[in-house]
């Protein structure tokens, strides 16, 4: 195509030159607005070494509006720049946060007693009036809050600057955990009513360790140390989380220093640094479980007790540990893992035992196997594989079917339960440390993601939520876990660990529950 | 794209005589008839565009779903679910969602609790810079690259470079994103793994968006000069006396530019379209990562305003470049 | 006589054109490379179930992440090494040949089928049926790809059938463009009023008249489309979005393999540079096509 016309040359040397003005000033625009966080922050740059500290995060935080998130990475964050009535301690115990005692009045009352001397860092108070303030606009529907743990919470009453009685609905024995994350953080009353909850999601003002200092979307969230924090003081003054969601990425920037810590990663990614002076990596108990949720309602095999419990012994959960987790994780007997609240040792896991297998499934009458499917979210492919391969070896011929991980939890707490055919990989992050977290959803028949009839099993789910002595509470579990090992509703695998990688410079434990909380690390 | 249906592609020309004629003398009038004729459908595009989205977002699944954890109760997710308004009949959000855009609102993304609009205004700094970085790379490389395989053509430099470029075509741009992060990041440590910051975070990234590009224009400015090259009047150019490196610079490039610069139009918008598996590698905070990241939270107010701005781009462009061919050729307004 | 500008492809003559490529092609030793690599990725795509070492869903846990064979560690058998779940990497390429050759040979058609029609529907009835088209081009460029392939995915569920239609929806914009602008500039030729005259309806005229002139630009546009579609599966399935994880492809394996990419680079390597070979061949390939059927053309 020739374009011999002058007015032709013109349009060619006008676009050219426009365009090339164009690229050349949108290139020179886009590097003088991008913030090189690391030579124009001024914090970073200045300060030592010593104080200073970047946690690389796999997403970035929903909201700094800490009740208009409700996930563990928002959460993390959050737990850094405002303060819980309760804190989970090092020993996976409660401990006194904002409230320093509580106790169940009477079943429907909780009364938690307030620190004194606490305020928020501008200086606002923080006292029975903020606390009571924080519960009820996280229960208000206006306030658009995703966090649900508070179901059982009707109001929380300011009884005096010290107290704040919560009314409950219902009789709910974990609220003391519950508020240790999510629902228990308290917000500043004054702040947000005078500017509103978008100004105050853009600037972020609690009562914990850091303060909030700027935040690049997408990019990175600064914080810096408060000095006016009630409790200990934390050692490093210049907090930065970056979003890295590539995990090569982040450990890239670990090996060059550009991060000091790399959280959200599988013990397999993290192995791909090598071995260097430079960095270590932790692998420390978790709270993710994994499960392997059965249709024992529809007709069929997977009706039958006999062939639940082949399909247990059929799935060498050890050698699924040792090579698919890279050995990041441990074998739960059970729904519940061992750090949790209630689990009953005495319950053995389900043993690797094929030949016993495929004799109940003969027992069954199905010695020559059956078919089913095997769904799983995307992320979780590779187990669900694996998984499929040794259930194949006792004739269990399960059809994996993998979706995006947002159609995947859709499936699982529709309403058609037997969308999901007959088997599906689910996780549980059951972050209240408590039995019942890992059983309420999937146990009770009349919960959503339940796939179970069992009456003896809803009664003792009513008594684990409702129970107030902790000894029968104890019990009930241990009752449970018994149960769930006699009847397999489930296929039980394992819970995975948290797996993380720090500069060895860096002195830093990451809690059960995955939380990143910094005030207690430090940098030599 | 740039030229989608006025302008016909080989060129020719009709009936010259009678056409001119009457384009000469109806000047004003065609022009004006045209512009209004695109200004329209445009308009119609960009409204069928708008509906379009709405309702094939919510077609991906439920936001409110995504939002809570799977102990919530139906109760807490039919009162959230009011509480957003998604309880609403469809129809009365979709007129709220039209009625919105005319007092250009476009919604609060569900997830981040921002005002939609900004959200997007605030990442497209990043993805301009990724996206003019791989432009610059694309054309520093292509332009040389087509000139010296269409002056030598037929030697080995051509061969080569014609090789070089057909690799930079076929390869995905997530495997050359990858493997340049390991080579230059992980192994090397020259330059960043990955996110946004000084002028060395763009390298990598910029390569690998401008890759495909660079090998389109390349391709075409070396075909395009060629076939120039071996017309009559260049041979005319040459027998005066002229140097070939004169007669190039001054009648050939000129001549092959202009499907070339059709062809940049083009590619700025494969480039937008690339940019999100780019974004994603590279971890880039752009506006590809924020469309990846509604997606997955079935954001629908976010999805809808990230598809609606887009497309007014896109459409936009393509509007004022057919109004400037109408402008310079009249053949095209009476088409 | 027309005031045309005499178009520079020839009137259409089978025989010395075919002649004329061979020649061409026994004097371009790249493109001759080029056939070899694409007969032999025909060949092991047709034969892969009898040539492949181990059946490539087979795992075995314990043996993950083996190296290639020449490297220390390796398992004996496993050429390329082995997957995250102890898979043949060789055998698992050798399988992925088949799925991508079928999703970027049926995508292209489906693309070109599509484009075929709307092209023809827009260049002969002109008018309202051209804008709305050409209107519905734009509209669809303008729309994010993974958008459309996520609703697509969605609301079918994943499979390889709905990836050849995600990706064959996608294509069909060059087709028509073609095939409109050639029924376009026919409509205006003397030798259409003429046919008319004589009584040929219109489905004979374009049949006839436009088939032999429209075959050049689509086969190079089909060839070079197939190539595309074979990136395109690829980058689906590294956003999750394509074939199931089960069925091997190399985009779902490079997807996989860029996790390790730092210790056990082979996975995402080898299935990498099985794209890049057919794809580079395939556009070798094309290009020949282009320089020969068409050179005047530019897209």
């Amino acid at each position: 195509m020739k374009f011999r016309n002058t007015r032709q040359h013109r349009v060619a040397q006008v676009s050219a030159t426009a365009l090339s003005l164009v690229a050349a000033t949108a290139l020179l625009a886009g590097c003088a607005s991008s913030d090189p966080t690391a030579s124009s922050d001024p914090s970073s740059g200045s300060a030592s070494k010593k104080t200073s500290l970047t946690v690389a995060i796999g997403s970035d935080v929903v909201s700094l509006d800490p009740q208009l998130q409700g996930d563990l990475t928002s959460m993390s964050v959050a737990d850094n720049i405002f303060d819980t009535l309760t804190v989970r301690g090092a020993d996976n115990e409660l401990h006194p946060g904002i409230a320093t005692k509580w106790k169940q009045k009477d079943p429907l009352t909780w009364e938690f007693t307030i620190r004194k001397g606490v305020e928020f860092q501008n200086g606002e108070k923080l006292d029975a009036e903020a606390v009571a303030f924080s519960i009820n606009r996280l229960l208000d529907p206006a306030t658009k809050s995703p966090i649900v743990e508070l179901v059982n919470v009707k109001s929380a009453v300011a009884v005096n600057p010290t107290t704040v009685d919560f009314q409950m609905k219902a009789t709910d024995p974990v609220i003391p955990a519950k508020v240790s994350l999510f629902g228990g953080v308290i917000v500043p009353p004054k702040l947000i009513t005078e500017e509103g909850a978008e100004a105050f999601a853009k600037h972020p003002v609690g009562s914990g360790p850091y303060s909030f200092v700027s935040r690049s979307q997408a990019e990175s969230i600064v914080l810096k140390a408060n000095p006016h924090y009630w409790g200990a003081k934390p050692a490093v003054k210049n907090l930065t989380f970056k979003i890295m969601p590539n995990p090569a990425s982040a450990l890239a920037a670990l090996q060059s220093g550009e991060a000091d810590i790399v959280t959200g990663i599988t013990k397999d990614a993290a192995n791909q640094l090598g071995t260097s002076p430079d960095t270590t990596v932790k692998s420390t108990a978790g709270i993710r479980t994994y499960d392997l949720s059965i249709d024992t309602i529809t007709d069929g095999p997977l009706a039958n007790a006999d062939v639940r419990k082949a399909l247990n012994e059929a799935v060498d959960v050890p050698t699924l540990i040792s090579t698919v987790m890279a050995g990041a994780a441990k074998q739960t007997p059970t729904l519940v893992p061992s750090s949790v609240y209630g689990f009953d040792a005495s319950v053995k896991p389900f043993p690797y035992d094929v030949k016993d297998a495929k004799a109940l499934l003969k027992k069954a009458g199905y010695a020559k196997g059956f078919s089913t499917t095997l769904s799983a979210s995307s992320a979780d492919s590779a187990l669900a594989q694996a998984i499929a391969g040794q259930l194949g070896k006792i004739g269990v011929t399960a059809k994996v079917a993998v979706v995006d991980p947002q159609t995947a939890k859709s499936e699982i707490i529709t309403l058609n339960k037997r969308r999901d055919g007959g088997l599906y990989l689910m996780a549980n992050s059951g972050w209240t440390l408590d039995s019942v977290s890992f059983l309420q959803s999937v146990v009770k028949s009349d919960r959503r993601s339940s796939r179970w009839n069992n009456p003896e099993a809803d009664q003792l789910i009513v008594a684990g939520e409702t129970g107030t002595v902790p000894a029968t509470r104890l019990k009930t579990f241990s009752t449970m876990q018994k149960l769930l090992k006699s009847e397999a509703p489930f296929v039980y695998l394992f819970n995975v660990n948290n797996t993380y990688a720090l500069r060895s410079t860096v002195k830093w434990t990451m809690p059960v529950t995955g939380i990143l909380n910094m005030s207690t690390a430090t940098v030599k | 794209m740039a030229v989608t249906s006025t302008v016909q592609p080989t060129g020719r020309m009709h009936a010259a005589g009678s056409f001119r004629r009457r384009a000469t003398r109806a000047l004003g009038g065609e022009l004006q008839q045209f512009i209004l004729r695109r200004v329209g459908q445009t308009i119609l595009v960009l409204f069928c565009v708008a509906t379009l989205t709405f309702f094939l977002v919510r077609l991906t699944g439920d936001p409110v779903q995504a939002m809570l954890p799977p102990e919530a109760t139906l109760a807490q997710e039919q009162s959230l679910r009011q509480a957003l308004g998604l309880d609403r009949p469809l129809f009365v959000q979709y007129l709220s969602y039209l009625s919105g855009i005319l007092h250009l609102d476009f919604g609060q993304s569900l997830f981040f609790h921002q005002p939609a609009f900004s959200l997007i205004v605030e990442r497209l700094p990043a993805t301009i810079e990724l996206g003019a970085g791989a432009l610059v790379f694309a054309l520093l490389v292509a332009i040389p690259a087509g000139i010296i395989a269409a002056v030598k053509r037929g030697s080995a430099a051509d061969s080569s470079v014609v090789a070089a470029v057909l690799v930079g075509q076929s390869t995905p741009a997530f495997f050359v994103g990858i493997i340049l992060i390991l080579v230059f990041a992980v192994n090397l440590h020259w330059l960043p793994a990955s996110g946004r910051g000084g002028f060395d975070h763009l390298i990598l990234p910029a390569i690998t968006l401008g890759l495909y590009s660079m090998a389109m224009i390349a391709r075409l400015l070396r075909s395009s000069l060629i076939d120039v090259l071996s017309e009559d009047y260049i041979r005319t150019a040459r027998s005066k006396g002229l140097s070939r490196w004169q007669v190039i610079r001054d009648h050939g490039l000129q001549n092959a530019a202009l499907p070339v610069v059709t062809i940049i139009g083009l590619e700025i918008g494969s480039l937008l379209g690339g940019a999100i598996l780019t974004e994603q590698v590279f971890s880039w905070p752009g506006v590809g990562r924020l469309t990846v990241e509604a997606i997955t939270n079935r954001d629908f107010p976010l999805m809808q305003a990230i598809v609606l701005f887009l497309s007014v781009i896109f459409v936009v462009t393509n509007l004022i470049v057919d109004i400037a061919y109408a402008f310079l050729d009249p053949r095209v307004r009476l088409s | 006589m027309t005031a045309t500008i005499a178009p520079a492809r020839a009137l259409p003559r089978p025989q010395s054109t075919w002649r004329s490529f061979l020649r061409a092609l026994r004097k371009n030793v790249v493109a001759q490379i080029a056939l070899g690599i694409l007969a032999l990725v025909v060949l092991v795509g047709i034969f892969a179930p009898l040539i492949v070492p181990f059946d490539p869903a087979t795992q075995d846990l314990v043996g993950r992440l083996k190296p290639p064979i020449w490297l220390p560690g390796s398992l004996p058998g496993h050429l390329l090494g082995t997957d995250d779940l102890g898979r043949d990497v060789f055998s698992r390429i050798l399988y992925g040949t088949r799925v991508s050759l079928l999703v970027g040979v049926a995508a292209t058609l489906l693309s070109g089928l599509i484009g075929t029609i709307i092209g023809v529907l827009c260049g002969y009835y002109r008018g309202i049926v051209d804008t709305i088209f050409m209107r519905l081009a734009d509209i669809q460029l303008a729309f994010p790809t993974i958008l459309l392939a996520l609703v697509i995915v969605v609301v079918l569920e994943p499979s390889l059938t709905v990836v050849i239609v995600v990706l064959g929806i996608n294509g069909w914009m060059s087709y028509a463009r073609v095939i409109r602008a050639e029924v376009l500039s026919l409509r205006s030729r003397d030798f259409i009023t003429a046919a008319r005259a004589i009584g040929d309806n219109d489905l004979q005229i374009m049949f006839r008249h436009i088939r032999p002139n429209i075959l050049a630009p689509l086969a190079t546009i089909g060839t070079l489309q197939v190539a595309a579609m074979i990136v395109a599966e690829a980058s689906l399935s590294y956003l999750g979005l394509g074939v199931p994880p089960t069925v091997p492809t190399w985009g779902g394996m490079l997807a996989e393999g860029q996790l390790y990419v730092a210790t056990s680079w082979w996975i995402a390597l080898f299935s990498g540079l099985a794209i890049v070979l057919t794809t580079l061949s395939i556009n070798v390939m094309g290009d020949m096509l282009r320089d020969f059927a068409d050179p005047k053309a530019y897209r």
